[in-house]
């Protein structure tokens, strides 16, 4: 028995170094190997795609994460810039205003506008200055684009304005170059009538009406208007000018209130 | 506590209106969203509760507007009393009525308006754009009224369920300390 199994292992000994040399396999170790790494390549291929999901989603997961930051990034940077855009109109307008109240006579107060008429039929704008700050019933409101309109009422903080193009809005004015004088009144379509013009004077399209400092409400020389239209009727002592506006009413965010307008007034007509 | 919810909700309209509605020129010819209120309040509450509210709102919109004083106080008043009247032949819960409704709040609002233009500033010229500002009025009233209204009632409702949940449970904090007493 003990010599069998000595046996045995010396056999084994002396196969295994014969076959322990030999690198290339072949019969059925090669036919396992067929049989086998179809499996493992689809076993190791299914593998792989998994770790590549796995590994995906969660790369998936970090570029959402990045990706919504990136986003919340331009966003604001988005709006900052466009902070930075509003900021720069903001302070193109603050100078213009600036400039042209240098340019005024007299003593003017800057006001921001608040509110807008709630109906469609009134044309009126609520301004952030009032009685506190000096701000009368009648006093004028200007832009640096010309007229904006009247004080029509003031309280402690804000005061009501009467715009040029509302219909009750009368202003005493001169054609810049040919000093023909009438009255610019307020239209229905956000445009202004030069009425009492008579026939006889030279009025032509593309005219500047400006204020003439008569109706002690508006300094003299104030533009109002450019003439956008004249008719002349074969009847009749005045023609029929359309006048529309410098100012642009819908985009009215500050205005100048001019305080001591009769005194500037009085200095002009003097 | 029901006249400071409506009275607020009222100045909340004519604010929204007078400055963010007035930065888009898509709604430069909306109609009047307060006058809309003072209509659903004819029709959903009684004569007390809504004439304080109209003649305030009326008040509030005559000192804000540029038009002569008491002008939307006449109208508030008059919208409101007709709708009062209009509930005394239909059904409020009748909401195919509501465009129609609205419309003629609308109509109404604006022939009370020109017509007292006209009463108290013989000199003002009436233009045909007036006719295409009260027909888009009519538009809009026609596709957004009815929503509208129906919004102030779901926002009433909601209020009212709130403040009483709010009373209840005050009330349920105030019982102990009143048996202590």
């Amino acid at each position: 028995m003990i010599i069998g199994v000595i046996v045995l292992i010396a056999v084994n000994l002396i196969a295994l170094s014969i076959t322990g040399r030999r690198y290339h396999s072949r019969g059925p170790g090669q036919i396992a190997i067929s049989l086998i790494t179809p499996f493992q390549k689809i076993t190791t291929s299914s593998i792989s795609f998994m770790r590549n999901v796995w590994n995906h989603y969660f790369c998936l997961i970090a570029v959402k994460q990045e990706n919504d930051k990136l986003k919340k990034a331009l966003s604001r940077a988005i709006e900052k810039n466009n902070r930075f855009n509003e900021t720069e109109i903001f302070n193109l307008r603050l100078r213009n205003l600036l400039n042209f109240q240098k340019n005024m006579a007299g003593q003017t107060l800057v006001a921001e506008v608040i509110g807008n008429d709630p109906s469609p039929w009134f044309k009126t704008i609520i301004i952030d200055k009032g009685k506190t700050d000096g701000v009368e019933k009648g006093l004028p409101v200007l832009v640096p684009e010309g007229i904006a309109g009247q004080v029509i009422d003031a309280s402690p903080h804000s005061s009501k304005v009467l715009l040029v193009i509302d219909q009750i809005s009368a202003i005493d004015a001169l054609v810049q170059r040919t000093r023909a004088r009438g009255i610019v009144k307020g239209g229905s379509t956000g445009q202004c009538f030069f009425t009492y013009a008579l026939r006889k004077h030279d009025i032509m399209v593309g005219d500047t009406i400006v204020s003439s400092g008569l109706d002690t409400v508006f300094p003299k020389g104030l533009r109002i208007g450019k003439v956008s239209e004249v008719i002349k009727h074969n009847f009749g002592i005045f023609q029929e000018v359309i006048v529309t506006p410098y100012v642009d009413f819908e985009k009215l965010e500050e205005v100048l209130v001019v305080l001591n307008a009769k005194l500037i007034s009085d200095i002009s007509d003097k | 506590m029901i006249y400071c919810f409506h009275i607020f909700a009222c100045l909340c309209l004519i604010i929204f209106q007078t400055t963010v509605l007035s930065c888009f020129s898509l709604f430069n010819t909306f109609y009047d969203l307060s006058a809309l209120y003072i209509v659903y309040m004819g029709l959903f509450f009684s004569v007390r509760e809504g004439i304080p509210v109209a003649l305030i709102i009326g008040l509030v919109m005559d000192s804000l507007s540029g038009g002569p004083f008491g002008v939307y106080l006449t109208t508030y008043f008059w919208l409101f009393i007709g709708a009062r009247q209009l509930i005394k032949f239909f059904r409020v819960s009748n909401y195919i009525l509501l465009p129609f409704v609205v419309t003629a709040a609308v109509l109404i609002e604006a022939v009370i308006l020109l017509g007292t233009l006209a009463m108290l500033e013989p000199g003002r010229q009436f233009s045909s754009s007036i006719i295409n500002t009260v027909a888009i009025q009519v538009v809009w009233a026609i596709c957004t009224g009815p929503f509208i209204i129906q919004f102030y009632n779901f926002t009433y409702k909601r209020w009212n369920k709130l403040f009483n949940k709010l009373v209840a449970v005050f009330s349920h904090k105030q019982l102990p300390e009143i048996n202590r007493q």
